[in-house]
């Protein structure tokens, strides 16, 4: 494991570190297809897909109760992680979020406001669009956030930078996207709030998606996560201040505004079948950055990985656990459950090593 | 160059919809079976003749078959009350009656069911009504070949017409027919019997917002056979919801309460409502046992208990 | 005489509506050492952003080599200009050799990974600068003297032409600031250009050649160091009694009686 001691970035560095996360999200999502909620587990999953004999029943379990949610956890996940790792760059605090923009207001708000108008408004569009219109109307809202948020940044005058207003606005869509969803779930049927309520906790029980569905949504992601590493050190020193990193030759605005973009695009292709997962954006980022370190070249990509084999893990463990509780656990309970500790241990471990370097 | 910048992103996120738009446009067909079924199956012979209760169902459905799963508590009463209660292999957490079935594995709650447990269950047919999440579930079956039917149970009607049709499911249509019979018989005797009465009621699902049973509900329809008058029949909303002070408009001389809430003393929430003609003459009614709300084969219970309700203010003591 | 290296013509600009620069012309040349001196609020900061194209000025324009700041790409700035600015909190743990690597960012492409010729590089700038033992030392750690050290050697390590320095020996002890204005001499012998802002009109005496001096937004007087400065602009401008001395063949001003 690459340790911080040389820490500026090396090319054999950087593969280490890439092979490194690379195994653990293999290892994870090796764990992921053998384990689930029925006792179908173990070696009899490997020795069964390597000989291909599967019962029919067997074959089901794997290939589409258990692959189509390791697929859409993984790219759910490294979304997410390379999301945040992008915005606490852009926005230079260590503890932004991948929803700190109002993505996730908008996405949720777009979602709700189509499960409230849908019978009444939208009948016959949605029959064509079937499954997908509640995640198409999430994208829309979050990507219709974003617009906002452009277009509240470009009428503020130049002087205050774009840092503030890009917060700003973010908390301002999610506060109104908040009350608009509360407004609605108290005038909608009861049954309908409980629908919300599903949407809203953020669940990966996406078993019935196509692969195909899954395919591309994944080929989005995976263009976004390529187009951010494209400026991946641009955001290295953008981080250092808007100054600072014009002086060094890096565009900022064009910098900030596309890799925001390109990020609030993943975040918001993942939000829109998902909801609103929390913790992944926000602790492997940063748990990352206290492992490999602050280079963005490495980082990013360590990210995707990353967040991709946290939150299989995350699901894994939400199937594993319906013999316990015998209900289907909110994927967000777990990541905030593994996320937690987990921050805290690195968080220990980095103050410690800083301890022993100061003088 | 801030418009420029603008503007490519926007570009972007168009074109992405659009992709996205045409991948969902070769979605897997199967998505509407329910209504083609329903459409297409007018026309041929009766004993092939899909159900109206039946919203969605796999195209290919077993005679006999031996593994169910139900997804909701009154198909799982429904399936014992047709005698084929040891060929079910696993129920929702929410599956209480009859004693047996506390044995029986779950698979989760029925709007969010675990979709593995289910396979792992190996079952020949998937059982189960429309709600929230059916649709999604029905998906997730379809994809794995899975045999299921979803079936509607909203009003009286709908649940006398599912017994037959779950009774053809599950090829024990006698059985079917004969208990729909026998409820209806049951129905029209109650009815008969209380057909001059019509006593002003009141319906309560629930507290924290006041929600009741309005026209077109399985509520209304019990109590408007136990010779009750639903006071708020005229309501435009299916379930709605009322304040203390249209409730005090209504004035109902009985108010049925069937939210559970088997730690509240009787009538401590409507106490406090003196103003409240049935809680001043000791009108207020709980009902907590789930009986009274689920459509299936103890619906005829249910509507005695109803009918103790409306008539000597009779109700459940916890 | 050659196209001056900075031309800086009819600048103006304001923030919110209040005016901080008013019609400044201001001409250096390749090679000038250059002083940029005026009391607090006189638009120094401004004046030298603007010079690096870090503002966009209301009106005015800023030419390098001839070419207008506008039109150029930032990466083609930077690779002319350095501009050093005060230190600002680190909010990630970049290590002070990194740092000092995002010298090499307008002259790298965008897939490329430090060389072992830069980081030799990188080195031997820290090491003028005293500060070779702090390479692993993440900058969140290190003192204000420490970083601003960082920051030059970075500049070194830029090889730019021109460099802009907003006061750079601010955190910095006598020694030290001895040292880092040592490092502008070098780069002025080298050939370099330098325009720094400065309080320290002693350190201008002695490093500098030539000086501009800034009072409310207007550049009141430009010249040679030493013919420019004298008491009645100076405490016409500082709008204090300032005298001169002279110290071991070294100018002071200080404040008058």
């Amino acid at each position: 494991m690459t340790t911080r001691r040389d820490r500026a970035l090396t090319s054999r560095g950087l593969w280490q570190a890439v092979l490194a996360v690379s195994l653990l999200y293999v290892a994870v999502s090796v764990m992921a297809l053998t384990y689930g909620s029925s006792d179908f587990g173990g070696w009899q999953v490997v020795s069964g897909l390597v000989s291909g004999e599967l019962t029919p029943s067997q074959h089901a379990i794997v290939w589409h109760a258990r692959m189509p949610r390791i697929l859409f956890a993984g790219i759910v996940g490294a979304a997410l992680a390379v999301g945040g790792a992008v915005f606490q760059a852009v926005l230079r605090n260590p503890l932004a979020d991948p929803y700190i923009l109002g993505i996730s207001g908008g996405a949720a708000l777009g979602g709700t406001l189509l499960l409230a108008l849908e019978a009444a408004v939208f009948g016959g569009a949605m029959t064509y669009l079937g499954q997908l219109s509640p995640p198409i109307a999430a994208f829309i809202g979050a990507m219709g956030t974003l617009s906002i948020i452009f277009g509240v940044a470009r009428w503020t005058p130049a002087g205050r930078t774009g840092n503030y207003v890009l917060l700003l606005t973010g908390v301002i869509v999610n506060a109104f996207a908040s009350a608009v969803i509360l407004f609605l779930k108290s005038v909608v049927s009861a049954r309908k709030a409980q629908e919300m309520l599903f949407y809203l906790m953020g669940t990966l029980t996406v078993e019935g998606l196509s692969f195909q569905l899954i395919a591309s949504v994944g080929g989005v992601v995976l263009a976004c996560l390529a187009a951010i590493i494209w400026y991946a050190r641009d955001l290295n020193v953008l981080s250092l201040g808007d100054d600072e990193a014009a002086a060094l030759g890096v565009d900022v605005e064009r910098t900030r505004w596309w890799t925001v973009a390109i990020a609030s695009l993943a975040v918001a292709c993942a939000v829109a079948f998902t909801g609103l997962i929390g913790f992944v954006g926000l602790v492997v980022p940063h748990g990352l950055r206290l492992v490999v370190g602050p280079d963005h070249r490495v980082l990013i990509p360590c990210c995707a990985l990353g967040g991709a084999a946290f939150l299989t893990g995350a699901d894994l463990l939400t199937r594993a656990s319906f013999a316990v509780f015998s209900t289907t656990l909110p994927v967000g309970v777990v990541t905030a459950f593994v996320g937690a500790p987990l921050f805290v241990v690195f968080l220990w471990r980095n103050l410690r090593q800083d301890a022993e370097g100061v003088r | 160059m801030t418009l420029d910048a603008h503007l490519k992103p926007t570009g972007l996120f168009l074109s992405i919809l659009l992709v996205l738009a045409c991948v969902s446009g070769c979605e897997r067909p199967g998505e509407s079976t329910g209504d083609n079924a329903d459409e297409t199956a007018s026309e041929t012979a009766d004993d092939k003749k899909a159900p109206r209760v039946l919203e969605a169902a796999s195209d290919e459905l077993p005679d006999e078959p031996k593994r169910i799963v139900s997804l909701a508590p009154n198909i799982t009463e429904t399936l014992f009350a047709l005698g084929v209660g040891d060929r079910v292999v696993a129920v929702t957490n929410f599956c209480d009656y009859p004693p047996e079935v506390e044995s029986l594995p779950s698979i989760g709650s029925f709007s969010n069911p675990d979709f593995e447990t289910i396979l792992a269950k190996k079952p020949d047919l998937v059982v189960g009504i429309t709600s929230g999440g059916d649709k999604s579930v029905a998906d997730k079956l379809e994809g794995a070949g899975v045999p299921y039917a979803f079936l509607r149970t909203y009003t009286v009607q709908d649940t006398l017409e599912m017994f037959e049709a779950v009774g053809d499911l599950v090829g024990r249509s006698d059985a079917g027919r004969r208990l729909a019979a026998r409820i209806e018989q049951d129905f029209e005797d109650v009815r008969q019997k209380y057909s001059d009465a019509s006593v002003p009621t009141l319906l309560v699902y629930g507290h924290d917002p006041l929600v009741a049973a309005g026209p077109g509900t399985f509520g209304h329809q019990l109590l408007e056979m136990a010779g009750g008058k639903n006071v708020v029949a005229d309501s435009d909303k299916k379930f709605p919801r009322l304040d203390l002070e249209k409730v005090l408009a209504l004035q109902p001389e009985r108010i049925i309460d069937t939210s559970m809430r088997p730690e509240q003393a009787e009538g401590s929430y409507w106490d406090q409502h003196t103003g409240l003609k049935a809680v001043q003459s000791g009108g207020v009614v709980h009902l907590t046992d789930p009986v009274v709300l689920r459509p299936g084969p103890r619906i005829d219970e249910g509507l005695r208990r109803i009918v103790d309700a409306i008539h000597d203010a009779e109700g459940d003591s916890r | 005489m050659s196209e001056p290296i900075l031309q800086i013509d009819g600048l103006t600009h304001g923030f919110a509506g209040v005016p901080v620069l008013h019609q400044v012309d201001l001409t250096v040349e390749a090679g000038d050492s250059m002083a940029l001196i005026g009391p607090n609020g006189a638009g120094k900061t401004t004046l030298l952003r603007a010079a690096g194209g870090l503002l966009e000025p209301d009106a005015g324009s800023v030419r390098i080599d001839g070419r207008d700041l506008a039109e150029m790409s930032r990466r083609e700035i930077a690779r002319r200009m350095s501009y050093l600015s005060q230190a600002t909190p680190q909010v990630f743990d970049f290590s002070a050799l990194e740092l000092v690597l995002m010298g090499f960012h307008a002259r790298t492409g965008r897939f490329s990974l430090p060389s072992k010729t830069q980081r030799e590089r990188a080195h031997a700038a820290m090491r003028q600068l005293e500060i070779e033992h702090l390479a692993e030392r993440p900058a969140s750690v290190l003192s204000g003297g420490e970083l601003q050290r960082v920051l030059m050697a970075r500049t070194l390590v830029a090889r730019a032409d021109v460099w802009l320095l907003d006061e750079p020996t601010s955190h910095l002890d006598v020694r030290h600031q001895l040292a880092m204005l040592r490092q502008v001499g070098g780069h002025v012998g080298d050939g370099g250009t330098v325009l720094a802002v400065l309080h320290d009109l002693g350190l201008v005496h002695r490093f500098f050649d030539r000086v501009a001096v800034l009072k409310a937004g207007e550049l009141v007087a430009t010249g040679p160091v030493d013919e420019t400065l004298n008491t009645d602009l100076l405490s016409d401008v500082f709008e204090v009694e300032l005298v001169r001395g002279e110290v071991d063949g070294q100018t002071v001003w200080t404040v008058g009686g």
